[in-house]
Order: structure tokens, then sequence, then C-alpha cells
């Protein structure tokens, strides 16, 4: 069977991993096409009204792969943290039913990935759903976390997420990586959902413009887990959702360490849980009187004025540092 | 003593009332949601904070100024709904952010990693006070059931005249004694009481004479908060009801404590309120949402589908802008809409939304449930 994954919200992080485990069971994948025009055009068509930007193209990309496929492989996911109530927000919950709207045909079982046995048990599940024995279930899952890790591990690195799957499914080494290479230069955080700052169309290539000028990113997807989750002790209750938590973590974490100039929150508008985590981090940038800058970005952002925000933020940023080249 | 107060929402303040009246505590009512509340949340909570969120806000703002309150209580939540946030944004804003000076204590269930039975304990500790423990649970049950009975009592008097005021041209007369009636179970203190002005305004309301016909019945679905606050929804059952539409509303206080408190009681408590389960609703939003998505998602799909079975005429679908649970159910009422052939009109309200505006809508969506009808004739 020829299964379509969707990009668009998180499972930008889990691609890898479940087209190695679905390829490894004898099927073939196909992954949407990183965001263009007229799949952006496709999701603000049929999306619904209201949603952020990132629920319109998951729906775009999904519309994308209606007829390409036979199935859509729409995991709901549940669960990505080791407490098991600490969930995801509710339009990855509510996925699926949404693809349905408008996709007769879409595979969904709910998905529970925070520890082993969990995510055991969901890959299993995957497995009876597909008529195959659980010790072969077994082999696809461990050929899948490895490649994953490895994705992860190049991402930590720097690399961009498509580049670094691209590698470790058995392309050339990207040219394009995140890495420092001077370190005189001053850095700049950029936090933000991993399916906003690592979708070129919609951020509008902010990390590569970043880089460009002459700047040293630092993402939350370049950061130790450990040391997100050790900053999320300044909150006194987590919040609910595992990806706005490792954000927050991050950009605590970052905070306050001396060496960050700057920082970057990326939001999508109307996001849900961005009206939290952007007020949090404001506070704590108070605190720390760290400069912060909040992109809030939709369909109709443009890139000119983004440019024109980004200059007069890295032109703060470097005078800040004392060198300024005005 | 404590002086306490909790953001209003509809008639809830009555029960809040009787259980802290029992307890000796004095309850400060919140004042009513005027345009000026709403600018005061708008210009302090997070540009993207739900409407629910900015109202309440600036309710408490405005409580907080007049210097007669020194205790905040709010729920706390476990997701996935963003509600369950608000009171470390209440208190991170009003005391970081405005330096108001109060005691604020936030109820999150005993639920890792968001809370722990210690601190429900110190809360119950804090609540005793200098009572006997006897004494305490005495009052606590008497001031619940009371809560309860009250509330129940007021909410039936509501669902009636939602249906009433739209058989009469004359509504301020049902008005009149609706709001007659809550003052007196507001400041009634025994259940048999309750009981019998609830029956007398029932009966009175009930002795008005229809003078009109051809009335629509039209369910609601959607926010608690939005639903039961009429000035947050610019008073949209109202203008319904004026163009003759009997409407029936889905979600009530006490049905939310229903299924969002009582489950997680304990053991025996558990089985003496009566838990019934969740069943109809699982139900009834398969197969278009098949999973809990927080707030009342899931239900206004369920309750969608219901009101379909029953014969309504169609569903208002009222939201605040990008709430997040009822974005997901919007997305699948086209759904439902579709594959039932019945109309659904979605409303989503912020500080922003206008009367006119509404007021077409409205009427639009009441012209096509007409047509339907004749059609159907």
């Amino acid at each position: 069977m020829k299964f379509g994954i969707p990009r668009g919200l998180y499972y930008e992080p889990l691609l890898t991993e479940w087209k190695v485990f679905l390829e490894d069971l004898g099927h073939s994948v196909e992954i949407s096409p990183p965001t263009n025009k007229l799949i952006l055009d496709e999701g603000v068509k049929e999306g619904v009204n209201e949603a952020c930007i990132s629920l319109k193209l998951s729906i775009g990309h999904a519309m994308y792969l209606k007829d390409r496929v036979d199935c859509i492989f729409a995991p709901r996911l549940m669960n990505m943290d080791k407490y098991k109530r600490i969930t995801l927000c509710p339009k990855f919950r509510g996925l699926p039913d949404l693809f349905r709207v408008f996709i007769p045909n879409v595979l969904s079982l709910n998905a529970y990935l925070g520890s082993f046995e969990r995510r055991l048990s969901f890959y299993s599940k995957v497995g009876r759903e597909l008529r195959v024995g659980f010790l072969r279930v077994l082999r696809a899952y461990r050929r899948a976390r490895l490649a994953s890790k490895k994705v992860k591990e190049l991402q930590r690195d720097g690399f961009l997420p498509d580049e670094a799957r691209a590698w470790v499914l058995g392309g050339s080494e990207p040219s394009f990586t995140l890495k420092r290479k001077d370190e005189a230069l001053p850095i700049i955080a950029v936090v933000g959902y991993p399916y906003i700052i690592y979708d070129d169309y919609v951020s509008h290539s902010l990390l590569k413009k970043l880089v460009n000028m002459g700047f040293n990113v630092v993402t939350p997807e370049m950061m130790d887990d450990k040391e997100i989750e050790e900053a999320l002790r300044y909150l006194w209750k987590p919040l609910f959702w595992s990806q706005s938590n490792k954000v927050v973590g991050a950009a605590f974490k970052l905070l306050r360490k001396p060496e960050i100039d700057g920082m970057i929150h990326v939001s999508s508008f109307s996001c849900g849980t961005d009206a939290w985590v952007g007020s949090l981090i404001e506070l704590e940038a108070k605190k720390f009187e760290k400069p912060l800058m909040r992109i809030v970005v939709d369909e109709h952002t443009a890139e000119a004025g983004l440019v024109t925000r980004l200059e007069a933020f890295t032109d703060l940023v470097r005078w800040r540092k004392g060198r300024a080249v005005i | 003593m404590r002086r306490i107060t909790l953001p209003r929402m509809g008639y809830s303040y009555i029960g809040f009332r009787a259980v802290f009246d029992a307890l000796g505590h004095e309850f400060v009512e919140p004042p009513p949601i005027t345009k000026r509340t709403i600018d005061l949340g708008v210009k302090y909570a997070p540009e993207f904070a739900c409407f629910p969120f900015k109202i309440t806000l600036g309710s408490l703002i405005e409580a907080l100024s007049t210097g007669k309150v020194d205790t905040i209580i709010t729920a706390g939540g476990i997701g996935p709904c963003r509600y369950g946030f608000y009171g470390v944004m209440y208190e991170k804003i009003l005391k970081e952010e405005l330096g108001f000076d109060f005691d604020f204590i936030l109820l999150d269930p005993p639920i890792k990693p968001y809370g722990n039975m210690k601190k429900v304990w110190d809360i119950v500790l804090k609540w005793k006070g200098e009572l006997s423990w006897r004494e305490f649970i005495l009052r606590l049950t008497k001031g619940f059931k009371l809560a309860w009975r009250k509330l129940k009592k007021v909410e039936d008097l509501e669902a009636l005249i939602l249906k009433k005021r739209a058989w009469v041209k004359d509504i301020s007369k049902v008005e009149d004694l609706f709001n007659e009636a809550i003052r007196k179970i507001n400041l009634s203190m025994d259940l048999d009481e309750v009981d019998a002005i609830y029956k007398e305004a029932k009966d009175s309301i009930e002795a008005i004479p229809d003078d009109r016909g051809d009335v629509l019945k039209v369910g609601i679905v959607g926010e608690i908060y939005t639903i039961l606050e009429p000035f947050s929804n610019l008073n949209t059952e109202r203008l319904l009801n004026e163009r003759g539409v009997e409407i029936e509303r889905s979600v009530w206080t006490t049905e939310f404590i229903e299924y969002n408190v009582f489950p997680g009681l304990p053991f025996p408590l558990k089985q003496m309120v009566g838990w019934k389960g969740k069943d109809d609703i699982v139900k009834y939003s398969k197969p278009f949402l098949n999973e809990f998505v927080g707030g009342h998602g899931r239900e206004s799909v369920a309750h969608t589908v219901m009101f379909k079975e029953r014969g309504f005429d169609g569903v208002v679908h009222i939201l605040p802008f990008s709430c997040m649970p009822e974005v997901v159910a919007r997305g699948i009422l086209e759904r439902v809409g579709r594959e039932l052939d019945f109309p659904i009109l979605s409303l989503s309200f912020d500080e922003f939304t206008g009367e006119a505006g509404l007021i077409t809508r409205i009427e639009a969506f009441i012209d096509l449930l007409r047509m339907r009808r004749r059609m159907a004739a």
C-alpha cells in the first residue's frame, strides 16, 4: 500500500521515524513536499476559519496527498512526555478527524509516544492494523528509532530537519548548517515551534536570513533535552502541551545564559498555546533584560516587513554588543 | 473571615455565595460585566488570550480595585484547554504586573505533574480555619447542597425563559418575573424556600399567554463561558428569542461540574453524587470526532447530532475567537452539517464583535430556517 504522511504541526519531528518504519514493513511512503504557494492556498481555502496557519497548512499538505496515495497515515498525537497527563494542543488531537472532513481514507491510531512501553504499544497497534507480526514490528521499530535518533543528533549540530533526514536516508551531506563558525559573532536565539521556524515558506527563511546577516543562531532543537527539562522548574506549573513546554523551557534556559545576545519568538497568528507561551517569555525576558522580538506569522505576512523588523532588531543586538556597524 | 471573590460567569455566583456563606466567609459579588471590564481585561491580558480570560481578568481587576476583596479563588485544570492555566496567569498579571496584594487560592486536581495531594490538603486546612472537623464538614455539605439546589433551580428557570420569550410579544414581563425570582433565590438560605420561589416563578411565567406562532426551535452549543455570560455574546440568545426562535442550551454550570469535577472525586463521594458517565457524548460524537479535544469541543459535536435527531431546525455554535477546542469542533461541524443536512451557524466573539453584523447574520440564518420549514411542508 502507498501511504502519505502530511507535513505540518508536530508530524514534522516524527516524519523520519514513521517513514522508516512503514518502509521497513514493505509499504511505500510519500511525504508531502515542503510548503509552497499551492499547498498554502489549498489549506487556506479548505481549512478551518480562525485556525492557526499551521493547522491550515497541515490540511493543505493532506489535500496534496489525497489523490496521490492510497491512505493518509495520521496518528492522533496524544502524548510525547514522560508524564502521561502532559498532552498536545487540542488541534493535534482533533487533526485526524479534521482530515476526515475532506479525505475518506485516513489511518489513525491514538499515539502515546512518551516512553518506551507506550511507543512500543503504539507501533505494535500499527503493525496489527497492517497485519504484520510482532517481531517484524520490533525490527522495524528499532530501525526507525535509530534513524530518527540520528536525525535528532544532526539537528542538535545545527542541520535543518529536512536536509538531515535526506542525509540519514541516503543523500549527500547538506551544505547549510547553523553550527557556529565564528564564536565572536553575536548569538540570537530563535524559539518557536519546529513546524514554524523550520518551515522556510511560513517563516520566510528566518534562520537562513539571520545566518547570512552574520549571526550565530540557537534553536530549541539544538539544545539538550535535560537542560530544557531543568529550566521548566522556574514555572511552578508546567503547561499542558509538550511542544509548548519545550519552547518555554528552552527560552527560560537561554535567557539565563549570558552569551545569548537576543531572542526572537516566532509564533503563528491565533495560536492558542502561544498566548501563554509568549507572555511567559516576555515576563522572563524583562527580568533578564534581554532584547526580545515577537514575530507573528500568518498567510498574509509579507517578506519586506519582516526583513525591516529583523534589521532593526539585529542593529539593536549589535549595538548592545558594542560593535555597531551602522 | 475572608472576603472572597470569583470572576463572574452567568449566574454561577449564586452557587458560590451559598458555599462561602455556609463556611462563614464573606462573598463579594463580582460586579456585572460592562464595556469597561472588557477594556481593562484587553489592556492587561496577553494579546491572543481567549476572550473569557480577558473578561474574567477585567472582572478581577475591577473587584480588586474596590479594595473590598482579599482572596481570589480559581479552579485549575489539566488541559488540554487553555482554561487550566488561567490561574497561573491571573497571579502573574495581577501580582507581578499590577502589584495587587491578595491571597490567591488555586484548586488544582491532585494529578501529576500539575498538582499533588499535599497542595489539596493545604487548601482544605486553609478553609477549615478555626472550625472543628465535624462542624467544617457539616457546613460544607450544607453549603454545597444549598448551592446545588439553587443552581439547578436557576438553570431550570433560565431554560424556561429561553423557550417562553420566543412565544410572547412583550418579553419584558417574562424577564421581570425571572429577575425577581433570581434575586430572591440568591438571598434565600433554605432549601424549601428555594423550591417555593422556583415554583411560584415558574407558574407565573407559564401563565403568561402565548401570542405568537410559527416558532422555530434552535439548539445552542459551544464554549461554556461565552454561552453563559450574556454580555460576552452580545445577548445572542435574546436576539434569537425576540425573532421568534425557541432555544435549548446544551451547556450549563451544573452539567460542567458533573462532567469535570465528579469523575475526579474519590470512591464513595463519586457514588454519592450520582455520577452517570459520559457515554452519550462518546456515542453521538462518533464517527465525526473520536477523541476528547478539551473544553466542550466533543460535546459541541455530540449535542449537534442530538439536536438533529430530536428534530430541531438548526444549531447555533458560539465560541470565543481562537478557542482551541471549539476551532476543532467548528471544522468538524462543517462535516456534520454536510452529512446530516443540518444548518449550523458558527458565531465567534471577541472584543471587536459588533452588534449590527451579528444581527444581520442571525436574521439571515432565521430566514434560511423558515425557508427550509416551508420547503419541507
